[in-house]
């Protein structure tokens, strides 16, 4: 396949000169990944579709916003995809269905999947760090999309508790990461 | 440097602010470039995360869906419901996309009042537009007795394929265009009515060809910088 030899900064590029193919073939490599992303926010396929298409929608539109310098082309696409779920999450279900699974922090360290090894493990080490209560706060709203209330009634607490705790755990993040 | 607004960009990229908290948010981080930047350093922080979602084969038929959103066409339905989202949501998106993973940014570059040319009788407001934390990318001079602005690229780097739009924000009001940049030297804008009273802040974005198709940026904003008035003798 000639296509795997292609970079995905270089597709981009042509994506943004508006070359339909490019595209296509952009949408082929990453869209697994963007589903699987927007699936954990929306876990209602035919939302999660429609997620798809702003994001790609977004994509197409903002590709000349890309700059290699500041990240992959798959970080920012997945960070697109998931911005597109959440406000449709925000939009269309407010109370929203919750998924309780638990993270698998083992994913974390699979070298294939695109973020630089160094950040994987130093995010880990951080989040490991973390209370256990902070820590699910903070996957639980990044990887779900569960806004402040969901939290506060899913685990019963004044919204002010979780704001609270989120601050807290964002600081020490923060500072372990940053440190 | 964690003071409050560190602790509201990471729970602006969490997403748990409520919708009151999100708005005023969203307004800090169109006109503060500290804010857009602490915003693009927990994106950056919290990223790593997307990558350990596993993936999930995509239906086969979306793709065709997906196509249709790239063709130029105005009956699109992805296209239809941008044009009814709200302000919020554009902001959202320009956030999403522009502004996501800059590294940590060079110390900004203030705009120096006493740097920028002494007033004439040609305009007597002036903006500096940057990138977050960057040189001084467009100067933009406004007269408001002929209403006449004048936009000069300093330092532009080409889009092609693209418009780069131009915005003025006022105060607290959803952007609003005001035309879009020529490819080369400057651009003369006329008949703009700027209310100096309040706070303007002048914005670029990239759009598709001919500009925003909805009335409000949906490309990420690459520039902006606040409009300055200059003493007039």
């Amino acid at each position: 396949m000639s296509s795997a030899a292609e970079d995905l900064p270089e597709l981009l590029l042509a994506v943004a000169e508006g070359d339909r193919a490019a595209f296509a073939r952009f949408y082929q490599r990453t869209s697994a990944k963007l589903f699987g992303v927007i699936l954990r926010i929306l876990p209602e396929r035919s939302i999660a579709e429609d997620a798809m298409q702003d994001a790609y929608a977004k994509i197409w539109r903002n590709a000349a916003g890309f700059d290699a310098r500041r990240g992959s082309p798959i970080t920012w696409a997945a960070t697109i995809a998931r911005n597109a779920a959440i406000d449709v999450r925000r939009r269309e279900q407010p109370g929203g269905r919750i998924r309780d699974d638990d993270f698998d922090f083992d994913m974390m360290s699979d070298p294939a999947s695109g973020a630089s090894a160094e950040d994987m493990a130093a995010l880990r080490a951080c989040l490991d760090r973390l209370d256990p209560e902070q820590r699910s706060l903070i996957l639980a709203a990044y990887l779900n999309g569960e806004s402040r209330e969901e939290l506060a009634e899913r685990l019963g607490h004044p919204t002010g508790t979780i704001k609270s705790w989120l601050h807290r755990g964002l600081a020490k993040l923060r500072g372990c990461l940053d440190g | 440097m964690a003071d409050d607004y560190d602790a509201l960009a990471g729970e602006y990229v969490l997403g748990t602010l409520d919708a009151a908290e999100q708005r005023a948010f969203q307004r800090r981080l169109l006109t503060d470039p500290a804010v857009a930047a602490a915003v693009a350093d927990w994106q950056a922080r919290l990223s790593p995360l997307l990558h350990a979602v596993p993936e999930v084969q995509a239906p086969a038929a979306l793709w065709d869906q997906v196509e249709m959103s790239s063709r130029p066409a105005n009956d699109n339905s992805v296209l239809r419901r941008w044009q009814a989202a709200t302000v919020a949501a554009a902001l959202v998106a320009l956030v999403t996309t522009g502004l996501a993973l800059r590294p940590q940014p060079a110390p900004q570059a203030p705009v120096q009042v006493a740097q920028a040319p002494a007033p004439s009788p040609l305009y007597q407001s002036v903006a500096a537009l940057s990138e977050t934390g960057g040189a001084p990318a467009l100067l933009v001079t406004y007269d408001d007795k002929t209403g006449k602005m004048r936009v000069t690229p300093v330092n532009v780097s080409p889009r092609p394929g693209h418009s780069l739009e131009l915005w003025v924000i006022a105060g607290k009001a959803a952007p609003k265009s005001i035309g879009l940049m020529k490819d080369k030297g400057a651009t003369a804008l006329d008949q703009l009515a700027l209310d100096l009273k309040q706070s303007n802040m002048i914005a670029v974005s990239v759009e598709p060809e001919g500009g925003s198709p909805t009335g409000l940026p949906t490309g990420p904003v690459i520039y902006s910088g606040p409009m300055i008035r200059l003493t007039t003798s």
